[in-house]
């Protein structure tokens, strides 16, 4: 054996050995069959897509609400304004199509539509607001819903018992409610929009109550650590910890440009400054963890060199 | 030996199988299973001997996250050729589906693992560094690409989590043109362009690590 020990007597003394080659098959194979094995036994997180019909049959309320905000903009849709193909909400997510299916609407609810739009936009927007306004008092809310708290939902019944200076907002928010529930809606979204299928379906279902308030409950917004978790399954992207620790702890990681720029920070931290910068690039030697990773020389500890050393004295420090 | 570029080559050239030899040398299990690094296109790839420090199995972690992305583009491939309708309406399509995810839990887990001996042994020092940068720029584009998966997936998660990032990581000049409900772009993103780079990225890395040899101990 060629001894390959260095003259820096300070490091770890090793020798030249054959290759543990028979590993490798054998740690390959138990993987491959471990996430094969996993993969059929436990599964993965696989929970349906809500659909327009669903929502807005098990939340009525919360689809006439949702269209009051639209049209007062003050609906989470207006965010998204900047895509392609998104434009204003109100006219893409209820006057266009109320007035495509305008052959299959009642009457009163064609009349409501053009009783609004023949009104100046500040109007149409006085008119949602009243009605958004008085929906919050009726179901006893501050201005804003807490980020982590669901929102209340009206029932049809208290919608009913609301009165003010509404306007044809109601009737509206009631004709987009019948296209919604038999199903109407969700395909009209969808063909107009057939190379991003899912675009203003998702716009239109986060604009309800029900999508934020299901994460909610189920701990996934991104406060709540969501990040790393999955809806109905144990075990989700923990790998993300750190986007998410930038998201959850870190301040301003709340934001999109805070998210970003934490995450830059944290990557040019450990990409550059850990590796390069004298001290920070020593802390590994001095922590000696490294001596729970090497394999220990078998050759250095065999029971002959061991004795051999003994009689020439510790102190030659001898490698053989 | 005597020519030491001769010492340097000699990883290089191909070994032979010698089936007597390695029996008589490391008994006949170890025989068998190395018998792989014997045999083309292996044994004119792999050294044969190593340093003894590097011989535990916190030097695999590297090697278990490189299987664990050959398996990913494996398992990626089948769902690729099948398509969302096949994954999530029939049986063998969400076994295929869910081996895709436990195989990216298993690159994700052996990734850690990785990143923690390669702190632990200090093995960013000196020329390696670059190899370490590249290492780390192909963990962060996994992330990226963790989250385009997520929205090409098509479930439930795939919905709320496309609409909670446009309300977050998407309102930022630039990225506030990508529509992360376009289930079609993400499919792309996921199964084409970040895989094409991180294939790079992975073979320039592991092409260093055969290149540079493995650190030295602290
Ligand atoms: C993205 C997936 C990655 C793959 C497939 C991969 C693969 C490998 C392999 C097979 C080795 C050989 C030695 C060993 O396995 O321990 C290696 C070495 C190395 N890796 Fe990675 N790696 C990846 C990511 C990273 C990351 C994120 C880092 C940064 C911490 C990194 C830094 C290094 C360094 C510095 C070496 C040289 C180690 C030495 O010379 O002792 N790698 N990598």
């Amino acid at each position: 054996m060629k001894s390959h020990t260095p003259k820096n007597q300070e490091t770890t003394r090793f020798h030249v050995v054959p290759h543990c080659f028979w590993r490798y098959p054998i740690v390959a194979g138990i993987v491959t069959v471990a996430v094969i094995l996993l993969g059929m036994l436990v599964g993965s997180p696989n929970w349906p897509q809500a659909t327009i019909k669903k929502v807005t049959t098990e939340q009525p309320g919360g689809t006439l609400w949702a269209v009051a905000q639209e049209l007062d903009h003050s609906s989470s849709s207006y965010t998204n304004t900047q895509e392609y193909g998104m434009i204003n909400p109100a006219t893409r997510l209820v006057v266009d199509p109320l007035k495509s299916a305008s052959w299959a609407l009642a009457p009163n609810v064609n009349e409501a539509l053009s009783q609004f739009l023949a009104q100046p936009e500040q109007q149409q927007v006085r008119w949602a607001m009243n009605y958004d306004n008085s929906i919050r008092k009726a179901l006893k809310m501050g201005s804003m819903g807490g980020a982590m708290s669901t929102v209340p939902v009206p029932s049809l019944t208290m919608l009913s018992h609301l009165h003010g200076d509404f306007g044809p907002v109601p009737v509206i928010a009631n004709g987009i409610l019948q296209l919604a529930r038999n199903g109407y809606l969700q395909n009209y979204f969808q063909g107009i929009s057939p190379g991003n299928t899912f675009e203003y379906v998702n716009i239109w279902l986060y604009d309800q109550p029900y999508l934020l308030n299901t994460a909610i409950k189920n701990g996934l917004t991104d406060d709540q650590w969501g990040m790393i978790k999955e809806r109905g399954f144990f075990v989700g992207p923990w790998y993300l910890i750190i986007p998410a620790i930038a998201h959850v702890l870190l301040p301003g990681g709340s934001s999109g440009p805070g998210f970003v720029l934490w995450n830059a920070l944290i990557a040019f931290f450990f990409i550059v400054l850990f590796p390069l910068i004298p001290g920070l690039r020593d802390i590994p030697r001095y922590l000696k963890l490294y001596k729970l990773i090497y394999a220990t020389d078998n050759i250095q500890h065999s029971p002959l060199v061991q004795s051999v050393k003994r009689s020439l004295g510790d102190e030659t420090n001898a490698s053989i | 030996m005597s020519d030491p570029n001769q010492d340097y080559f000699a990883h290089h050239t191909s070994q032979p199988f010698a089936w007597k030899e390695r029996k008589k040398a490391r008994g006949t299990w170890r025989a068998l299973f190395e018998s792989f690094a014997y045999l083309p296109p292996f044994n004119r790839m792999f050294g044969k001997d190593s340093p003894s420090y590097a011989e535990s199995y916190w030097y695999c972690m590297g090697g278990l996250t490189f299987l664990s992305f050959l398996l990913l583009i494996l398992s990626g491939l089948v769902l690729t050729l099948f398509g969302p309708t096949w994954w999530q309406g029939t049986y063998v399509g969400y076994v295929t589906k869910s081996i895709h995810y436990w195989t990216a839990q298993s690159f994700f887990f052996f990734l850690f693992l990785h990143i923690i001996r390669v702190w632990l042994t200090g093995a960013y020092r000196g020329k390696r560094w670059l190899n370490y940068a590249i290492g780390f720029v192909a963990f962060f584009l996994s992330l990226g690409e963790n989250l385009f998966g997520l929205l090409a997936r098509g479930d439930w998660e795939s919905q709320f989590v496309s609409m909670h990032s446009d309300d977050m990581l998407f309102t930022i000049p630039g990225l506030r043109l990508i529509s992360p409900e376009n289930f079609t772009s993400a499919l792309i993103i996921h199964v084409a362009l970040i895989p094409f780079v991180l294939l790079i990225l992975i073979g320039v890395h592991v092409t260093l690590v055969k290149l540079q040899g493995i650190a030295r101990p602290l």
